[in-house]
């Protein structure tokens, strides 16, 4: 079993990790709403599909925290799950300073995130709202269509 | 970490409407070799109306950027109704910032330290008059301050619905254009002639109704537009209906529109922010600040009350809050007094009252109880009155007036009484027996005592009339209905109730004194037998007690002589100490060696001495000494404003008692009314650091931070949403500009397209906050 210095060492490495995957998180989003903004439904797509692979990332690393939690448990007599890393840094004692701090930069990190997602949110919703005013007009759904209440489709080609 | 479903394909999430659909069946297709591309087909029924042109058998590019761009103006004036109401918010807000003023000399926050700093400064040096008069000076000043607050944020919530008013007036100048305006081009339409340049200027109408207050507008046949504001109809197509304001004195202001019965909630636009700020964020900021100041006042006057103030007890006091008729019957007295109309909740528990006789100093405490759901204020006022030299009444604005007799005083101190053995019952100079048992005592009706006393014998007839259940009678009802009987005075005796036990004693002391109960079927509930006697002494036992109880519950202990004997004389004479269980908890050494008049430590802070003379455990003696932990547990004082420091009930009235105002003698700080006592001074400095269960746990200075933090994050969370909504509004206009120009298939393919990955990406937003909260959750 590793020592707990070891532990504290290879939680910090997990924090920076983690630090370094908000960046790109918060510059996905920026590309998102940039996507939105300029109505690119590819550039938008690509995005999404960005965020899911770094969400399978994130999965994968938090399974590693998981192990250090459970394992500076052990040392101090507890279950991981009703540890943080605030009451982690606090147990360390000096040894935790170090993780003290690197825990304020990823909540203010996480919390540029959750702005930054909730301004997306708010951009996706109004446009979303437009378009979908805008097919209701155009195919006069409303008051329903003669053949069925889904319009009809011809070829256009025809 | 929560299981986070990964598998949102962007094809799964197509919207689930008929219409997109069938639309968008030519997106999944888009790229199939082969595949022709079919375009839509509208319907002819019902048509919808754009710019005077029905859209039905089919649709061609005009018409889809035409709609497109009124939907777009459309979401644009309702855009514009949020950024407005989100504006006059931050506005609002931020000049109620201002007014808190924190941090600054001027804030609350360094006006409370700065009391509470004159408060320990007294409380070092509780008679000096100079930090006595600074104490009423920051008081001043906080509570000065408390005021000012709450009268502007009254005038700030009443400007904001005058403003309200004006902006209506506007609304109503708006409203008639449109119609006007919806006259005209009906008028134009109708005979086939396109009214563009109306339809530009209805368009302004409308943009600017939308800065004003959230609308909504369709367009009619003919070219007329319906505007609804928050489901009203503000215009119809020929007519405006006129909107007003109702601002009531409380500064709250409802919106009504003609032929709408009820109140509109007009929640956009300038008057939407408005109207929040003077029904939501102003009343709750404001109760915030009264709750701050209700519990400041609660808290300080619970100390201050039961104080003693520098002049001394009390010859007469008036209670500061008024005790209201609830029921309407124009009697006062037989109001419930926790239901009597007082600002501050009384409790079940206890009022002590300390009658202190001028001439030596000594007092007798009595005990009031008080049953929350039982206690009639005019229980309040018997039991005053009953209490030898006070009396109380109501004064004739339902406030409470306490007096004493002319040689005595009165408080509510919960000192140690130096002189507790007021009944004379633990060796007492004159002929003294006690029950063999604390009561209540079992007692029948018709039940007999017969006493020769030192003057002759008496018979006392018990009768169940005279108790509350005679099966379970207290030793107080025996002692009264004993003393009711006029032989009883007549024979040299009387009776008292001592620490739950009855007592029979001889008028007379020294000792020639003395009795015998000769028989009475009452004596085997009172544990006597015929022929027991008892003879008095020359010397009186002086009990005195003292120190500083510092238990956390009010206590009660009984001391009792374990055997017979003469204080400082007897070898092995001891005094037991007993709580109020019964349960021995202390040996008093009191038998030969002891030196008369030498303190003895009892449990939590209290002393006690006896001076030379007989005690006789045979004869039952024993002296009760209550301990308080507090001499007020049902908070009658601080309901009624008794001897309070502050009056007032919330922010906007609260004051320093105006009494005290002007002659800080009347600042109870001390316990006991000696010199030097900082107490009470010492209990209300507690308070800034206590949590209080009215301010959710928190003390006095976290709670005002919470107020101020508040503010500051509503403001924050009002300006990023501004940013947003802002920003939003900048896109749309955007996007507007792009719609123009396109081709028409493409568009709608593209818009497909959007809606689909709109939806996927609306899917991670959630996914992402999920994400997010687990990685809080461990941080």
């Amino acid at each position: 079993m590793m020592s707990v210095q070891s532990l504290m060492n290879a939680l910090e490495a997990w924090v920076q990790e983690e630090l370094l995957a908000r960046r790109r998180f918060l510059e996905l989003l920026e590309t998102q709403e940039a996507a939105v903004k300029r109505a690119e439904a590819q550039g938008l797509a690509d995005s999404v599909n960005a965020i899911e692979k770094e969400i399978e990332a994130q999965l994968r690393r938090d399974e590693k925290r998981v192990r250090l939690f459970a394992e500076l448990g052990h040392h101090w007599g507890v279950t991981g799950d009703v540890l943080t890393l605030t009451s982690i840094a606090e147990r360390a004692g000096d040894a935790g300073r170090r993780l003290a701090t690197l825990r304020d930069e990823l909540a203010a990190a996480s919390d540029r995130i959750v702005r930054k997602n909730r301004r997306v949110s708010r951009l996706l919703e109004a446009h979303q709202k437009v378009i979908e005013e805008l097919l209701q007009a155009l195919v006069a759904i409303q008051g329903g269509v003669p053949g069925g209440s889904t319009g009809a489709l011809v070829n256009a080609e025809a | 970490m929560a299981s986070v479903s990964l598998n949102v394909g962007l094809k799964a999430l197509l919207t689930a409407q008929s219409a997109l659909d069938t639309v968008g069946h030519n997106v999944s297709n888009a790229n199939t070799p082969g595949y022709s591309r079919q375009s839509l087909q509208i319907s002819a029924s019902p048509s919808i109306f754009v710019r005077g042109i029905a859209i039905g058998n089919g649709v061609d590019a005009n018409v889809v950027l035409r709609t497109a761009d009124d939907l777009l103006t459309r979401r644009l004036v309702q855009q514009t109704a949020s950024i407005q109401q989100l504006e006059t918010r931050v506005n609002g807000m931020s000049q109620v910032e201002a007014l808190i003023g924190e941090p600054g000399d001027r804030g609350l926050n360094a006006l409370m330290q700065n009391f509470f700093s004159s408060l320990s400064s007294l409380a070092a040096s509780p008679e000096d008059v100079v930090l006595r008069t600074g104490l009423v000076q920051s008081t001043q000043s906080l509570t000065g301050r408390f005021q000012d607050l709450a009268s502007s944020l009254a005038t700030v919530r009443s400007d904001s619905a005058r403003q309200v008013e004006a902006q209506v007036d506007r609304v109503n100048t708006l409203s008639q254009q449109v119609a006007s305006l919806n006259r005209e081009i009906g008028g134009f339409e109708g005979t086939g002639v396109p009214a563009n340049d109306l339809r530009d200027q209805r368009d302004e109408a409308l943009k600017k109704l939308g800065e004003l207050l959230n609308i909504n507008y369709t367009e009619n046949p003919g070219g007329t537009v319906t505007v609804l504001a928050s489901g009203a109809v503000l215009v119809g197509s020929t007519r405006a209906y006129e909107m007003s304001a109702a601002v009531k004195n409380d500064g709250s202001v409802t919106v009504h529109v003609e032929g709408n019965p009820n109140a509109v909630g007009v929640r956009g636009g300038t008057i939407g922010g408005l109207v929040t700020l003077s029904q939501d964020f102003i009343p709750s900021l404001r109760e915030r600040f009264n709750t701050l100041a209700k519990n400041m006042i609660l808290e300080l006057n619970r100390s201050h009350s039961t104080g003693i103030p520098a002049s001394g007890a009390f010859q007469a006091i008036t209670g500061a809050y008024s005790i209201q008729d609830q029921d309407n019957d124009g009697e006062i007295e037989d109001e419930l007094l926790s239901s009597s109309g007082l600002p501050f909740d009384v409790q079940d528990g206890a009022l002590y009252l300390n009658v202190v006789d001028d001439s030596d100093g000594s007092f007798t405490t009595k005990r009031i109880d008080i049953d929350h759901d039982v206690t009639t204020v005019g229980d309040l006022l018997g039991a005053i009155n009953a209490t030898p030299h006070v009396s109380a009444a109501l004064d004739s604005f339902g406030r409470i007036q306490i007096a004493s007799d002319d040689g005595y005083r009165f408080d509510f101190s919960r000192r140690v009484n130096p002189r507790p053995d007021t009944s004379g019952t633990f060796g007492s100079g004159a002929a003294s027996l006690g029950a063999t048992a604390d009561g209540p005592y079992n007692l029948s009706n018709g039940d007999t005592l017969t006493v020769n006393g030192p003057s002759g014998a008496f018979t006392v007839t018990f009768s169940s009339a005279d108790f509350a259940d005679i099966s379970q009678a207290s030793a107080n009802e025996i002692a009264d209905a004993i003393n009711a009987d006029p032989s009883v005075s007549g024979s040299g005796m009387r009776a008292v109730g001592s620490g739950g036990k009855v007592f029979l004693q001889s008028l007379a002391t020294g000792t020639t004194a003395n009795f015998t109960v000769s028989g009475g079927s009452a004596l085997t509930a009172l544990g006597w037998s015929a022929g027991l006697s008892a003879t008095g002494q020359d010397h009186e036992v002086d009990v005195r007690a003292g120190g500083e109880y510092t238990g956390s519950t009010n206590a009660r202990y009984t001391l009792a002589p374990t055997t017979d004997g003469t204080i400082g004389t007897t070898p092995g004479l001891t005094v037991g100490v007993f709580d109020d269980s019964g349960l021995q908890v202390g040996t008093l050494d009191v038998g030969a060696g002891y030196q008369p008049g030498t303190e003895l430590d009892l449990p939590n802070g209290l002393k006690v001495s006896f001076g030379f003379g007989q005690i006789s455990a045979t004869n039952q003696d024993q002296v009760t000494i209550e301990a308080l932990a507090d001499s007020d547990t049902a908070d009658v004082l601080v309901a009624l404003g008794v001897n309070s420091f502050l009056t007032g009930t919330d922010a906007s009235d609260i004051a320093l008692r105006r009494d005290i105002e002007s002659d800080s003698d009347l600042l109870a700080s001390s316990m006991t009314g000696a010199e030097g006592d900082n107490t009470i001074l010492n209990e209300m400095l507690s308070t800034q650091r206590a949590a209080l269960g009215g301010l959710g746990d928190k003390n006095l200075g976290e709670y005002y931070g919470d107020v101020v933090g508040n503010v500051g994050f509503d403001i924050d969370v009002a300006r990023n949403a501004q940013e947003v909504e802002q920003f939003l509004f900048d896109s749309l206009s955007e996007r507007r500009q792009q719609v123009a120009g396109v081709n028409v298939d493409e568009e709608l393919v593209n818009m497909i397209q959007f809606q689909q990955a709109y939806g996927a990406a609306a899917q991670f937003i959630q996914t992402v906050n999920r994400v997010q909260d687990d990685l809080l959750s461990i941080l």
